[in-house]
């Protein structure tokens, strides 16, 4: 939506009724279907969860996969728009560095009648 | 030391038990038992990532906790068991460890099992330790989440 379309980025969807052999395959069948040897980055919700943990195993065994967690917008944003542009490590800080600048509230004290 | 959860559950340390579970107990020490894990170095450094700060984390074989309830040598104030297999729950209670309730919320899809609840499948070997369980006094309660209501397994199982 604010991109438009994107290539080479894959969802695999995780429905809390499967077990972490059905996780890992499905990752790993994504994984082999995006045909790229330069760096893969799996991103996902929380450190510890199940999406994490089955990550954090292929990277492990898998060298070009990488593993980011704690998705948000500006994060993904960070990655699709300088993905070709930096080498791995500095794309995954760059992209670490722009999710967490990219959430906060709004402090009421700003806010008119506030 | 106080046990305040004894899990069975597949995936071990995940969303529900690394961050629901410890979070609504406040436990400080999640304790995984399991011969499997405890063998394999792989799954020891995946699980230890896999615990928030602040908690900490034994993984110990079935004969290892067995040994340590004997000695009363569980570290922690505030603990959570967790099992992958309930043969070894079944182990632990016949060696005379109290367990007096067990939350059941992470027994995944199998063809030699059946599904009662999301994640509630079951073979019928696995109903007979659950039965036998009971039998030794261990109340069974299938609650995936915190905010979930609980069931009572056996109860469910029955309905079929």
């Amino acid at each position: 939506m604010i991109l438009g379309p994107q290539e080479k980025i894959l969802t695999v969807d995780f429905s809390g009724e499967e077990g972490l052999p059905q996780l890992h395959e499905k990752l790993l069948k994504a994984i082999v279907a995006l045909e790229e040897t330069n760096g893969i980055i799996v991103i996902t919700d929380v450190l510890g969860g199940s999406p994490f943990n089955v990550a954090n195993l292929i990277s492990r065994k898998i060298k070009p996969v990488r593993v980011i967690y704690g998705i948000n917008l500006p994060l993904l944003l960070e990655i699709l728009l300088r993905r070709k542009d930096f080498e791995m490590d500095e794309l995954i800080n760059s992209a670490i560095s722009s999710g967490q600048k990219g959430i906060g509230t709004i402090r009421t004290d700003t806010r008119e009648g506030g | 030391m106080k046990i305040c959860l004894v899990r069975l559950d597949e995936r071990l340390i995940h969303g529900q038990v690394a961050i629901a579970w410890t979070r609504v107990t406040g436990a400080d020490q999640l304790i995984v038992i399991s011969d499997e894990a405890a063998n394999d170095e792989m799954q020891k450094v995946l699980l230890e990532m896999a615990v928030p700060s602040g908690t900490k984390l034994l993984i110990l074989t079935v004969k290892e906790a067995v040994g340590k309830f004997k000695q009363e040598q569980i570290p922690g104030t505030k603990v959570i068991l967790v099992f992958k297999k309930p043969e070894d729950i079944l182990k632990m209670v016949q060696e005379g460890v109290s367990i007096p309730v067990l939350n059941i919320g992470g027994m995944y899809y199998r063809p030699e099992r059946k599904q009662y609840r999301k994640a509630l499948c079951l073979s019928e070997e696995d109903i007979q330790i659950l039965n036998k369980l009971y039998a030794l006094g261990v109340k069974l309660e299938y609650q995936v989440a915190p905010m979930n209501n609980k069931e009572d397994v056996l109860n469910i199982i029955k309905a079929r």
